[in-house]
Formats: structure tokens, C-alpha cells, sequence
């Protein structure tokens, strides 16, 4: 149980460096278009179409820091102050959906690569649109991860507070 | 189709997220009514594929950046130099700083955690009661999404394939008016309650106008900008957060390393809620669209009535009612497919539709039950939610208002983006 504790520790804090990685170079993209556009009088597709691949990167790989936080936006003061056994179930029917939603996600992505793999970028020629979709399955695969794991901790411990 | 929506309120109501909750709902939709797997992909990236969204990230980061570096502090002193001597100073100073900042950031919840703070402290530690200051500080929020540049906006624009400039140029008038009817209320409830006031005094101003100048002078460089061409609304974010961190990191130096990196991180999240909802709502709306329920309910609006201001009416109270319980992203994303026929078929100009969209789901924010700057001054100001929704009431009357006003004079929101745009 520590070992799979730790091993989505360290995903969040990678996918953490990443996402602000990928937010500065978002930045960086843009500002340099702006340059190029007003100063030397020329516009480069790839700019804008790369930012547009990291942007969905970002949203993506957010999802996966803000799900194992519980920071998803939810109405919860209906079920705030539930405790005990009614707790319990209701973390139980969270978890099952939350992994069978993270399977949908990465059978939707398995479903759709076929066709996108196929697809490329106008200014990128040798990049498929297979690379913003797949962020999406990164994203599945984290919910059904952290899923079972809070699945197992509510099985092998009588409270759950991280769920 | 009940399954579908049946499904959705029970995972909300059990308090599963709300991007999760329509995630669920719409796949199982999707699976039940058996349509192609692959939408299921397709629809939640295509949702987020727009480079004009873009901009959401980098108008969040610009304004935590203006918190993190402190030039929120400049901000309000310079407002309570300019505004303080007004019976309810320091409410009036709120409520103008809001709208200085609202030129920088585009989101309440940004104004609401970051400024709010500031605000909540200087109110409370001069003599104004908490209750009031919480509501005077929610309610000022909501001018951040409305006056230029505005996320929802961005949303609205981006679905509905209207004009952003024009959008943002649409919301002035309206935030304007929101400031000034908040202004006449705080002055009444203050005159009532005898609180204090500062002298005016014009080298002071000189000196907190001189100490806020770089800030001051974002909105005018953003609206600017894409008023004459020079750049587009995703650039102007770019620019927005290269100007913050110019001036937090070289001119003001208020701003470290680790500040950075925090509020990078805390951009992307709260980009990411609102994004990811997008993502699973274009799903949600793909299935309504399909089968034909947003045509039965745009049907069901126009057999009310053909009469414009009516439908608008309905539409406003439909709005008001959802913005209560729900995030403003998903309802843009899930209402807009339904809602756009109906304001083109009567022959509503969307650019003042999106207005009145846009102000429904602010006034939403600051509304009970769910309103979530409720929840964020509520917790700033250590006070029960209970108090927090008492307080509030007096200040949705001016918001209301406004929202009437730019609802039935059309000319209200169309008449700068038709001059300038």
C-alpha cells in the first residue's frame, strides 16, 4: 500500500513540474508570435498550433494533480457532514465510478488514436494529432490508478480520508 | 434519456465533481444510445481544442501574478486615496479596486481570494463590521468576469463564435454601472451606520496614483491593444502576463522564485477545473443535440412566447436559477447550444446576449446556495455561511438591476463595440 501511495506521489509531483513547464512555454509561444507578427511581419503557424497541443496537455495533466488533491470543483455540502457507515458507501460508489469513467476515457482515446494517428499538423508534418489526444489517456489511466487505490485503502482501513 | 439526466444529479448531489459528473452521465448516455465509442475522445478534446481558450490560463496566471507581487496592495491604496473620502470609504475604495483589477484579471474567484484579502483586512480593522465588508467584497468580485478581459467571455465567445473584442468592449458600460449602483448602496448602508471616512487629500493621491501607475496601466495597454488591432485577446493574455511579471520581478522586485512556480501551478489547476468541465460538457451537450432534447427545449422557450424581451426574461430566470447551483463554465458549454437558435431566430444580437449571459452566471457567483465566492470571502472573513448568505441579499438588488438595464436597453452593452470595434 506505500509503495502504490508513493508511486502516485511521485506522478503528481512529476505532472506537477510538467504542467508548469508547459504553462511558461505556453507563454513563451505566444509572446513570441506576438514579436514576430508586429516587429518582423511574419506569423508561423507551428507557433500557435504547438501552444494549441500543450494547452490540451495542460488542461489534461491538471485534471490528474487537481483529482488527487479532490480539488475538482463539486457541490459537496450535501454530503459534508455524512459520516460513518453512510460515508462509506458513498466513497465506495465515488470509486467505482470514478474508475469505470477512467476506463470510458482511455477506451474513447484506444477508439478514436486509429483515426488522429493518421491526421497531422499543417505546419508540423511529421507530428500526428495522436499526441494532443493522448494527454487523455494519461488522464484515464491516473483516475482508474488512483481509484483502485483509494478502492483498496477503503477495504483495508475502516475510515478514508483521502477519498 | 431520464437515465442520462438521472444519473447526473445523483453523482452531484452524492458530491462527485461536477466535470465528472457530466463526464459519467454523458458516456453512459453515449453507451446506452449506442453511439460510436470514439465520440467519447473526440468530444472531450474537441471541446478544449479552441486557441482562443488559451487565453484562460494566461489571464488567471496575470492576475495571481498581480497578487503574489503585491501590486493588488498599490491597487487598493490608491482606490481608498480616490474614493475614501466618501461616506463608506473603504467599501467604495473595495468596490473601485475590484474594477481596476477586474482590467487585469478575468475572474471573480481571482479577485475574490487574492484582492478580497486585502480588502477584507483594511475594512474590518477600521471599524466596518464584518457581515458588510464580506458582502461588499463578494459582490464587488463579480465586476472582474464582466469588465475586460473576461474568461466567461472568452467561453461565450469561443462557443458561439462571436467576437471577443467586441464581447469585451460590450461588458464596460454594464461593469461600470454594477460599480456605481454598488457605490450608491454601500453610501446609503454606510450613512446608516455612521461609518468613518479619510480626508481627501490631493498629494497623497498624487503619491498612491504615482505608486500604482504600472498597474493602472495594464487595462489600458489590454484594451488597447485589441481595440486597435494590434493584438488578439489570446495575445493580450500573453501580454498581460508578461507585463505582471515584469513589473513584480524588475521594477516592483516583490515577487520570488518559489511565488513564480506557485502561481504557475495554481493557474493551470484552476484553469484545469474549468476547462476539464468544458471538455466533459461538450460531451453532455453532443448527446442533447443528438437527441433532440436542446431542440424540444428551444421549441418549448419560443412556444412561451416570440416576444423578445419576454424570451429574454425566461432566459435570465433560467439563468439566474442554474448560476446558483452550478459552474459558470458548464453552463456556458451545456445552455449555449440551446440557447444561441433561440437568440438568433428572435433576432437578439449576440454580442448583448452574451452580456447578459455572462452577467446571469456572475450574479450566480455571489448568489446562495452554491454562489462560490461565497464560499472563498467566507472563509477570508471567518464568518458562517449562514451570515455570509444573510449579508449578501441587499447586494444582489444592484447586480439585478443592471442586469434588467443592459437586458432592455440594447444600446447599453452594443453602443461601445459598435463605435469601436
Amino acid at each position: 500500500m506505500q509503495k502504490f501511495d508513493n508511486l502516485i506521489k511521485t506522478i503528481v509531483k512529476v505532472v506537477s513540474v510538467i504542467v508548469i513547464c508547459i504553462l511558461s512555454a505556453i507563454v513563451l509561444l505566444m509572446i513570441n508570435e506576438l514579436f514576430l507578427r508586429n516587429i518582423i511581419g511574419k506569423s508561423f503557424t507551428g507557433m500557435t498550433e504547438l501552444a494549441g497541443m500543450l494547452f490540451l496537455w495542460m488542461a489534461f495533466l491538471g485534471v490528474i494533480i487537481l483529482y488527487n488533491n479532490n480539488s475538482l470543483i463539486s457541490l459537496d455540502v450535501f454530503v459534508k457532514n455524512t459520516k460513518g457507515k453512510k460515508r462509506r458507501v458513498l466513497d465506495f460508489i465515488y470509486q467505482v465510478v470514478a474508475f469505470c469513467l477512467g476506463v470510458a476515457i482511455c477506451v474513447g482515446f484506444i477508439s478514436i488514436y486509429p483515426f488522429v494517428s493518421t491526421t497531422y499538423y499543417s505546419s508540423m508534418p511529421t507530428i500526428s494529432k495522436g499526441w494532443q489526444y493522448l494527454p487523455l489517456l494519461i488522464c484515464g489511466l491516473f483516475i482508474c490508478l488512483k481509484s483502485i487505490n483509494n478502492f483498496l485503502k477503503l477495504i483495508l482501513t475502516k475510515e478514508i480520508s483521502e477519498c | 434519456m431520464l437515465i442520462f439526466f438521472l444519473v447526473f444529479f445523483i453523482l452531484l448531489i452524492i458530491g462527485f465533481p461536477i466535470s465528472l459528473s457530466i463526464g459519467a452521465s454523458a458516456i453512459l448516455g453515449c453507451i446506452s444510445l449506442g453511439y460510436p465509442i470514439l465520440v467519447i475522445g473526440q468530444k472531450m478534446v474537441s471541446g478544449m481544442d479552441s486557441f482562443l481558450l488559451i487565453s484562460v490560463p494566461l489571464f488567471i496566471l496575470a492576475g495571481n501574478l498581480m497578487n503574489a507581487g503585491k501590486i493588488t496592495d498599490r491597487i487598493f491604496n490608491f482606490s481608498n486615496r480616490l474614493v475614501g473620502w466618501i461616506p463608506g470609504g473603504l467599501g467604495h475604495a473595495n468596490v473601485v479596486a475590484s474594477m481596476i483589477f477586474a482590467g487585469m484579471s478575468g475572474a471573480a474567484t481571482a479577485d475574490a481570494g487574492g484582492l478580497g484579502t486585502i480588502e477584507m483586512e483594511a475594512m474590518t480593522s477600521n471599524g466596518y463590521d464584518k457581515d458588510f465588508s464580506a458582502a461588499v467584497t463578494a459582490s464587488s468580485s463579480v465586476i472582474g468576469p464582466i469588465f475586460p478581459p473576461s474568461i466567461p467571455l472568452i467561453i461565450y465567445g469561443s462557443i458561439a463564435s462571436v467576437s471577443v473584442s467586441k464581447l469585451f468592449m460590450g461588458g464596460v458600460i454594464p461593469s461600470i454601472l454594477i460599480c456605481l449602483t454598488l457605490m450608491i448602496l454601500i453610501f446609503v448602508i454606510s450613512i446608516r451606520k455612521g461609518y468613518q471616512r479619510t480626508k481627501f487629500n490631493l498629494r497623497l493621491l498624487g503619491r498612491d496614483f504615482v505608486r500604482a501607475i504600472l498597474s493602472l496601466l495594464t487595462p489600458i495597454i489590454i484594451l488597447s491593444g485589441f481595440t486597435f488591432g494590434f493584438f488578439t485577446p489570446t495575445e493580450a493574455s500573453s501580454v498581460a502576463v508578461l507585463y505582471a511579471l515584469i513589473i513584480s520581478l524588475f521594477v516592483y522586485k516583490s515577487i520570488s522564485w518559489n511565488d513564480l512556480k506557485k502561481c504557475l501551478l495554481d493557474s493551470v489547476l484552476t484553469s484545469a477545473n474549468t476547462l476539464f468541465i468544458i471538455g466533459t460538457s461538450t460531451l453532455f451537450t453532443y448527446v442533447l443535440v443528438k437527441e433532440g432534447v436542446a431542440t424540444d427545449i428551444s421549441n418549448f422557450m419560443l412556444s412561451v412566447s416570440s416576444n423578445p424581451k419576454v424570451v429574454l426574461l425566461l432566459i435570465n430566470i433560467v439563468l439566474l436559477l442554474l448560476g446558483m447551483f452550478m459552474e459558470p463554465g458548464a453552463i456556458l458549454t451545456l445552455m449555449l447550444p440551446i440557447l444561441i437558435p433561440i437568440a438568433t431566430s428572435l433576432g437578439i444580437d449576440l454580442v448583448h446576449f452574451g452580456i447578459i449571459v455572462v452577467l446571469n452566471l456572475m450574479i450566480g457567483q455571489v448568489t446562495p446556495p452554491f454562489g462560490v465566492c461565497l464560499f472563498i470571502i467566507s472563509d477570508i472573513a471567518k464568518i458562517g455561511l449562514d451570515r455570509m448568505y444573510k449579508s449578501i441579499i441587499p447586494f444582489i438588488i444592484p447586480l439585478i438591476v443592471v442586469l434588467l438595464l443592459s437586458t432592455y436597453i440594447e444600446p447599453l452593452v452594443t453602443y461601445l463595440p459598435n463605435i469601436l470595434i
